[in-house]
């Protein structure tokens, strides 16, 4: 009897010792799957909705169910170096955009769809901190683009201070004036602002309330619509959330 | 010999499991305090509350002519707390506002107007000083958060109108402010209603409001002159201290 209990006691204290250390094995991390932002943007109204189809080299896969005027959507997709985009109307299933492009690691891009069943326009921006500002923190960034059927050249004005030179003036964009325009301008005014839309004789196109600018934000501002009844000038806003997270590292 | 360290290990493995078991330390004095949101904002469906960019839970979100949650949420006591209000129509922000919270106070936010000028302030809801006993009186205060320009008069009753009741226009955030006290009124039931500067009554509660002792009760007019039908005596019973 005695004897039984001689090996318990060294048993029992390897299995609390085992128990306790077991915490302290490394395994292997597992990896985060290698990822890129990418925004779509709706501002073609011709057509009910629109279809994004994606390759990031596993053949095209949709990315939504379709996207209706005027929608921003966000997705984090599988980075891939030349990345296949395929974009379709929900009229008659035509295709209106087939591009490729490289979708880096950890980078944001936002696509963007505008024009007409007969000249579809797109284009796909990189979406990047403004470079050569020290204080991030203190900032917010802002863009604008006229993806407007109009011939208008529009000027759009953050609450009541004088409208940024960038912001002047805007014909509609081509995917070349967009491509250029496509650097966040970093601006000190932030708060909860208005903004108008007016043309180039000063009548008011749009307007939008309650449009929260902190510190840290990034906002895309887009002018859509072609002043019709069923498509009136209306102001989007796509917030760049990536953005704000790398910068408030 | 070995019986004896089996003990040991019992008796420590014992002391271990149900150490856990102990209460700690004299029981905390219960925190009294909170903050009731109170939305009229008739311009969109509902309104998104963040405190310090947190969602307030059962605010999410809180549809018009609806007030919660049903406790009071405690904030805790602090200056510079920022309130965020949210419209559900394209993420208009309604309100952007350092708050400061002290410890044993009942507060109410309440919001109002239109997106193109979005109102809100905060009450301190307490006890009126005068009273002896608060649990024997009841109290109301009035507001009019109506889009209207016309000044309006609560009648509880057939009880004339005190002054704070009369020929009130729309509030804004001082003017709430200023009126955030409640007034003492004789218990009982009533039918109320709300009357222009004319005498024409614009909204009238449905059934009574009873008033009983100890009870201290915000009543407001919201709804919009581009809509008559849209005009309703709001009625919150508050939590004071």
């Amino acid at each position: 009897m005695e004897t039984n209990y001689l090996p318990r006691l060294p048993l029992f204290i390897g299995l609390i010792g085992l128990t306790l250390f077991a915490g302290c094995i490394k395994e292997e991390e597992p990896a985060p799957d290698v990822r890129s932002g990418l925004a779509v943007v709706n501002s073609f109204l011709e057509a009910q909705a629109i279809l994004h189809r994606l390759d990031v080299g596993r053949g095209l896969q949709q990315l939504n169910q379709g996207q209706g005027y005027r929608g921003v959507d966000y997705y984090a997709v599988p980075s891939y170096e030349s990345c296949r985009l395929e974009i379709i109307s929900s009229n008659e299933g035509a295709q209106l955009v087939d591009t490729t492009f490289a979708l880096e690691e950890d980078k944001y891009y936002t696509s963007f769809l505008f024009g007409t069943e007969a000249a579809p326009q797109h284009f796909v921006t990189n979406d990047r901190l403004p470079a050569g500002t020290e204080d991030l923190k203190s900032i917010a960034g802002l863009r604008f683009f006229n993806l407007a059927e109009s011939t208008h050249r529009v000027t759009l004005q953050v609450a009541t201070a004088e409208p940024m030179a960038p912001f002047s003036n805007r014909p509609t964009e081509t995917p070349a004036t967009a491509k250029a325009a496509e650097e966040f301008m970093p601006t000190t005014q932030t708060g909860t602002h208005v903004l108008t839309i007016r043309d180039e004789e000063g009548t008011q196109l749009a307007r939008r309330t309650g449009v929260a600018l902190d510190p840290g934000d990034y906002l895309t501002v887009f002018l859509t619509g072609n002043g019709n009844e069923a498509a009136p000038y209306y102001i989007g806003i796509v917030r760049h959330r990536g953005l704000r997270y790398e910068a408030g590292e | 010999m070995m019986k004896k360290l089996n003990l040991i290990v019992a008796l420590v493995a014992v002391v271990v499991l149900l150490g856990s078991c102990l209460r700690g330390g004299d029981p905390q004095p219960q925190l009294v305090g909170g903050t009731t949101f109170i939305n009229t904002f008739i311009e969109a469906n509902a309104a998104y509350y963040y405190i310090d960019r947190n969602t307030v839970s059962g605010l999410d979100p809180l549809p018009y002519r609806s007030y919660g949650p049903g406790i009071p949420v405690y904030v805790y006591p602090g200056e510079g707390r920022r309130l965020e209000i949210y419209s559900t129509y394209q993420d208009n922000r309604l309100v952007d506002t350092a708050l400061t919270v002290r410890d044993s106070v009942y507060y109410s936010s309440i919001l109002f107007g239109t997106h193109d000028d979005p109102r809100h302030f905060i009450t301190e809801d307490r006890v009126p000083e005068s009273a002896a006993d608060p649990t024997a009186i009841a109290a109301v205060r009035f507001f009019n958060l109506a889009n209207t320009d016309r000044r309006v008069t609560l009648h509880i009753g057939d009880i004339e109108p005190v002054a704070a009741f009369r020929n009130r226009p729309i509030e804004t955030p001082q003017s709430g402010k200023q009126n955030e006290g409640f007034i003492p009124v004789t218990t009982g039931t009533y039918t109320i209603h709300v009357t222009d500067e004319a005498g024409e009554t614009m909204a009238t509660r449905q059934g009574t409001v009873a008033l009983p002792a100890g009870s201290y009760t915000s009543v407001f007019l919201t709804g919009d002159e581009r809509d008559p039908n849209t005009f309703y005596v709001g009625i919150v019973r508050q939590w004071v201290n």
